[in-house]
């Protein structure tokens, strides 16, 4: 019967989620917008203004151009969104200099094309039929120009809004690598992208999304490389979305993804435009969303959390030591207080001796049993967390003062917490930044170790790494395994260790499929000179 | 390739039932059996190549008939049961033994079997992709045990050789045949999902033989050259070998090593004897897939599990005597037969019409 | 959508329960613990009862240690709990039902017992610390003269816990020669061994102004399972020459030249045994050594290559000497120390079945020959010493 319950409350759960009529609930009478654009100017302004209310940053401006003022026209724009230079120099100052000559028509259609074609000096024109076409051109920020006696608009590019310069990154800094990172704007990402991969092969199509937001979305991937396969997959998730707003590739993910209920991610994010063009390099697809500096990059495998860009910058030997570090560290942020409540609670014996004396003193006053107090800690770095994301700039450095002291240092000497417990969510929480996109799934991971951990002791931890492992190997991304087990395939080449740029002469075989090779097979670093009085351009030929 | 040999090596850490047989000469004993089974190796290996894409189930409804193969194959699948059962109980009685004494059996047994469960849902290529991985960190942690454990050692402890009767020699190569190495029967199940060549075919089975044989002799060996004569005396010998083992005054527990790669090893084992066990019951009774029977079979295995021994020394005392002879039936005599009868069928039509 | 959830639910719901509602068994928290350090068994005033006493050490808790770090505070880190009973087992139960917490026996370091109680026979309270997962066989077993119950609270000097205290003792001899630390684990082989004699080092207990202090001097020698005398060090000594694998000890040897101390580098004795014609076994025992000269007073009337031929000698006589007397000692004491007995066997299977059951008197009439190789590769930093140069350049 409680069974019963609660298998009630979770169809209603599904249920809701099926429906997705989103279009059908309309509780307001909104007003229709023509469809036609009529060739009446005044009636085409009113049905405009009807459409959009009284907004006070729609504006109409009309204007006469034409020998003798003959024709009359309108513009019709959303302040804020168009660079007003733009559109004086581009539209109005043409516009007014406009001499028809005796061919010209005079009315109509090819009106507005001959306008179109000779008078403005905007690159980017287009002809417009339909009344909504040109009304979402304009809430795009392009500005819709109307001539009294044609049944067809202009819609011309002169967007211009304030935005974000182009800055390093927030979310991933780097030592030594590029220190830009994407911003905003779609087209400025995009064209970031185009600046590292400048081949004709660079692909990028565009989407509408999200009913009331109609994002733009970009799928760019390099044609050949990337598989058709995955190319398709986005597109049909991405196209079978009937929502009300996509603000951010967060949204996006959510909606597309393979395993919304693991705690892997199985899409990968990124701000920094070359880890973007080296995946794209790679063979995936990467979508870009307007309004967001974070792109995505499907399809994403396992690996790829512990790789970052200047993996590939810095050289081998030490890129590989620090990959194989941030392994260890993932291990440590998800077992480490699992693994401390299992071993000081349940097997006493396989600590040293003299360490367990050391535990067992400092747990001797404090009045709560291991597991309790661990998990203390863990929800108090948790917030601790959250809070130093959230704050406010100046209060910043008093919060986290406060923050170390109180949770360190006065809850030790009060005897509410011991000192190794203090030591060990120390430990995980620096090393949950060693894998920043793993974070998430760590916390939550940590939290089923710790509770596996506190109630079965070590087997319970083996039987949850064993579960994690299997888990991990059932994911697919995209058609693509997320998780080849260490398999011994040659992809295993930039996994643990990272062999030598030279090294690495094919691209991961499960992800391209098109054109495989990326460098020529094992260029070698000439070899050290043998003589250090002849010059090496003598070693060559000859 | 590895799973054959994960396989067999997760036997080598429970090798504490042969001890008592064969003494000073188990490893003897083992070498012994290494090459015995060599043929029924080479058994299975034929059998595999005449039927390359049915598995056990099947080739036994082609070769005898629908009727008695069902019969065979419900035989199987009861054999299939219980060494499930017994594997997982194994590993729940050790543990117990080792690191959790308290905690009632059936937790330990239904946590494993559920992670089981997740892992075979996906069909048994995850497994044995795992079980390359497994088998590394074993060989390594293995290897390690037994370097630290060479200080222990006295090679005195093998002297006197081949002074025991006879027949315990014959008593512990027919144990240790049946017991861990037999029981690669269980890969004509497998088989079919695995898609390689014929040349390779003999490759794989051979080399996994080799390597996890290897790794029992090894361990084997090392717990005699330490223990001396109490070797018959532990249940488990090489958790009593590593405890030993004191690198300095704050590495003084290496038992660690052991319980991570016994419970590894062990959980491997049993997730592939659950996938054959599920396997042989779809194809038995004409499941659609196999996902549906997963939780059945799992329910069944951990009820069957619970009644098989009332105690420990019953459950030694009958692998020394018993069971050896059960499990050749299984793994000698019907593989044999169907050999036989599936030659037989092959050469025939020219005969039978001139006859 | 809905199948695959209720299965999953009711999953979750089943595990959760049988997790919750039962609770976690094996989990005992560090603070409901006592440390076990060691276990001594002495024989009790009510006969057929042993006294147990266990060592407990206190972890030393944070607040107190900064406050009392300089002082050598009197607060005592050891709890010691004694009880009286039939068998070890029902002793530490006793104990363990007794105190506060639950005894922690993993990290027992030693088992003393008094030669009192050794000497009636050990072998059935032996059965405990075999079976039980908690005992370890890396214990060290320790015969005490005296009541070893003393030894666990005598007030040490050095150490606070004297558990402790001796594992690191034995330690530290372990790297002069693992024959000199008997684990569990090697006095049950050696039981196990109907003819050999188990050995176990000897505690001493000592008071110096106030302050007590353990010494491991000699070996018992036990028969069967009952201690029936012992080795004093030097015979110990000759014990560890026979056995082998002696490293950093050091050799003491007298001649009418003048006195030597060898420091003993690397001692390695291989026994070969065979069957005399008439029946007896002779044992030849090859014993190989390297020594770095310690210290030498004396040798004045010398020249270097007769010293060092000298110094041969009476290192090769001294260890003779030595073994001889142990072997002799062994024999009187009626008890195959070395495991001759097991050598014969694995080398003669056949032959020891018959043997097997006289080995008391075969034992007695073992000849032993012994042959030592001594090598000096090192003189220390002079090549002559004082006394010599004085006299030679006097010469």
């Amino acid at each position: 019967m409680f069974l019963d319950f609660i298998f009630r409350k979770l169809q209603f759960i599904s249920k809701q989620r099926a429906a997705t009529e989103f279009s059908k609930e309309i509780s307001v009478e909104l007003p229709q917008s023509p469809e036609e654009i009529s060739t009446t100017l005044e009636e085409n302004l009113n049905a405009a203004k009807k459409q959009f209310g009284n907004s006070s940053d729609f504006k109409i401006h009309r204007f006469r151009f034409g020998p003798d003022d003959r024709f009359s026209g309108a513009l019709l724009y959303i302040d804020g969104l168009t660079d007003n230079a733009t559109l004086t120099d581009a539209v109005l100052r043409p516009l007014s200099n406009w001499v028809p000559d005796e061919k010209s028509p005079s009315a109509g259609k090819p009106l507005i094309e001959t306008l179109a074609r000779t008078a403005l000096y905007s690159g980017d024109v287009k002809t417009v039929m339909s009344f909504p076409e040109l009304l979402s051109g304009c809430l795009s920020g392009d500005t819709a120009v109307l001539v009294d006696g044609c049944p067809a608009g202009l819609s011309v590019c002169a967007k211009g809004w304030e935005k974000r310069s182009v800055t390093e990154p927030q979310s991933e800094t780097v030592v030594r690598g590029p220190r830009e990172g994407f911003i905003e704007n779609l087209r400025t990402n995009t064209a970031l992208i185009r600046r590292k991969i400048k081949s004709d092969r660079l692909r990028t199509e565009s989407l509408k999304v999200g009913e009331k937001t109609r994002t733009d979305i970009c799928l760019m991937y390099l044609e050949g490389v990337a598989s058709e396969k995955v190319i398709n997959t986005v597109k049909y998730r991405i196209s079978r979305l009937n929502v009300d707003s996509v603000l951010e590739t967060g949204y996006l993910e959510q909606y597309i993804e393979d395993a919304p209920f693991s705690p892997f991610s199985t899409i990968g994010y990124t701000e920094k435009p070359d880890v973007a063009a080296a995946h794209i390099l790679e063979g995936r697809v990467a979508v870009v969303v307007d309004g967001t500096p974070f792109v995505l990059t499907a399809p994403m495998l396992f690996i790829e959390n512990f790789q970052t860009a200047e993996d590939y910058y810095t050289r081998p030997l030490y890129a590989s030591i620090t990959r194989i570090l941030r392994f260890i560290a993932f291990i440590i942020t998800v077992f480490s207080p699992g693994l401390y409540v299992a071993l000081t609670a349940f097997h006493q014996q396989i600590i040293p001796t003299t360490l367990l004396f050391t535990i067992a003193a400092a747990r001797e006053g404090t009045p709560f049993p291991v597991f309790l107090e661990t998990f203390i800690m863990v929800f108090a770095f948790e917030i601790l967390y959250e809070g130093g994301i959230r704050m406010p700039r100046p209060v910043g450095q008093a919060i986290s003062i406060v923050g170390a002291l109180i949770m360190g240092n006065a809850a030790v000497s009060a005897g509410l917490v011991g000192a190794p417990v203090v030591i060990t969510i120390a430990i995980t929480a620096v090393s949950g930044f060693l894998v920043p996109t793993l974070n998430n799934s760590a916390s939550l991971l940590r939290i089923m170790m710790l509770t596996l951990g506190a109630l079965l002791g070590w087997y319970g931890l083996s039987m949850g790494f064993l579960w994690m492992l299997f888990h991990l190997g059932s994911l697919n991304s995209f058609g693509v395994p997320y998780f080849d087990g260490f398999a011994l395939t040659t992809n295993l080449q930039d996994s643990f260790v990272r062999m030598p740029l030279w090294f690495m002469a094919r691209r991961p075989m499960d992800i391209a499929h098109g054109d495989t090779t990326r460098r020529k097979f094992f260029i070698p670093p000439l070899r050290p000179y043998s003589d250090p009085d002849k010059d090496d351009a003598e070693d060559t030929d000859q | 390739m590895f799973a054959v040999a994960c396989f067999i090596q997760s036997s080598s850490l429970l090798a504490s039932f042969l001890a008592p047989v064969a003494l000073q000469d188990s490893w003897l004993v083992v070498l012994f059996g290494i090459v015995i089974c060599l043929s029924l190796i080479w058994l299975y290996k034929e059998l595999m190549m005449l039927f390359p894409d049915k598995n056990l189930i099947q080739i036994l409804e082609q070769t005898f008939g629908t009727v008695a193969g069902k019969i065979f194959g419900a035989l199987y699948l009861w054999f299939f049961l219980t060494l499930t059962s017994l594997n997982l109980f194994d590993l729940g009685n050790l543990t117990k033994l080792t690191i959790m004494d308290e905690t009632p059996i059936e937790v330990l047994a239904i946590l494993c079997l559920l992670v089981s469960a997740v892992a075979i849902k996906q069909g048994v290529k995850l497994t044995t992709r795992y079980s390359t991985p497994f088998f590394v960190t074993s060989v390594i942690i293995l290897v390690l045990t037994i370097l630290l454990m060479f200080t222990q050692m006295n090679f005195q402890n093998f002297l006197p050789v081949l002074s025991q009767p006879a027949g315990k020699y014959i008593q512990g190569t027919h144990l240790i045949s049946t017991v861990p190495f037999g029981e690669l029967v269980i890969f004509l199940m497998i088989f079919p999902a695995v898609k390689i060549g014929r040349s390779k075919l003999t490759k794989f089975l051979f080399w996994g033989y080799i390597m996890g044989t290897l790794s029992v002799f090894a361990v084997i060996a090392s717990d005699i050259a330490v223990l001396g004569n109490m070797l018959d005396l532990f249940a488990l010998p090489h958790l009593i070998a590593l405890r030993l083992v004191n690198l300095g005054p704050g590495l003084s527990r290496m038992e660690i090593f052991f319980i991570v790669v016994f419970i590894l090893l062990l959980f491997f084992k049993i997730t592939i004897l659950f996938y054959v066990t599920v396997l042989a019951a779809a194809q038995l009774f004409n499941a659609k897939s196999f996902k549906h029977l997963v939780y059945v079979v799992g329910a069944l295995i951990f009820a069957y599990g619970l009644t098989l021994y009332p105690d420990p020394v019953e459950h030694a005392q009958s692998v020394q005597k018993v069971t050896p002879f059960i499990w050749t039936i299984f793994e000698l005599v019907i593989p044999l037969a169907v050999f036989i009868v599936a030659k037989i069928k092959k050469r025939p039509k020219p005969q039978k019409t001139e006859g | 959508m809905n199948k695959p959830f209720r299965k999953v639910i009711a999953l979750l719901l089943i595990f959760a329960v049988s997790i919750t509602f039962s609770g976690c068994w094996d989990e005992h928290e560090l603070d409901t613990l006592f440390i076990v350090t060691g276990i001594a068994i002495d024989n009790s005033q009510t006969p057929d009862q042993i006294d147990v006493t266990v060592q407990i050490g206190k972890p030393k808790s944070k607040s107190s240690s900064s406050e009392s770090d300089s002082s050598g505070g009197q607060s005592s880190s050891v709890i010691i709990i004694k009880t009286t009973e039939a068998t070890a087992l029902e002793g530490l139960k006793t104990t363990d039902r007794d105190s506060s917490r639950t005894l922690l026996f993993q990290h027992n370091q030693v088992v003393l017992f008094s030669s009192e109680f050794a000497a009636k026979g050990v072998r059935n309270r032996f059965d405990l610390f075999l079976r039980d997962n908690d005992m370890r066989m890396e214990v060290l077993l320790i015969v005490t003269a005296g009541r070893a119950d003393q030894f666990l609270t005598a007030n040490l000097s050095q150490e606070d816990i004297s558990g402790i205290f001796i594992a690191r003792v034995m330690q530290d001899l372990k790297a002069v020669s693992p024959y000199l630390q008997i684990r569990l684990l090697d006095f049950a082989s050696r039981l196990q061994e109907k003819t050999s004699s188990p050995l176990a080092p000897i505690a001493v207990l000592n008071e110096v102004d106030g302050k007590q202090n353990i010494l491991i001097e000699g070996t018992a020698v036990f028969k069967n399972d009952r201690m029936i005398g012992k080795l004093d060090v030097e015979q110990s000594r000759g014990y560890l020459f026979t056995m082998g694998k002696v490293k950093h000890a050091s050799l003491t040897a007298q001649s009418q030249y003048g006195r030597a101390v060898f420091n003993i580098e690397k001692l390695d004795t291989k026994r070969n045994v065979t069957l005399r014609p008439d029946g007896g076994v002779k044992v030849t025992l090859s014993v190989v050594t390297s020594l770095g000269i310690g210290e030498l007073r004396g040798f004045s009337a010398m020249n270097p290559k007769d010293l060092m031929t000298e110094l041969k000698s009476m290192a090769q006589q001294q260890i003779t000497n030595q073994i001889s007397d142990t072997f002799a000692a062994a024999r009187s004491l009626d008890a195959d120390i070395y495991g001759f007995g097991t050598s014969v066997y694995q080398k003669y299977p056949k032959a020891w079945e018959s043997m097997e059951g006289d080995w008391d008197v075969l034992f007695k009439d073992i000849q032993l020959d012994i042959k030592v190789n001594v090598r000096i590769p090192q003189t220390g930093k002079v090549i002559k010493s004082l006394e010599m140069d004085v006299n030679s350049r006097a010469n």
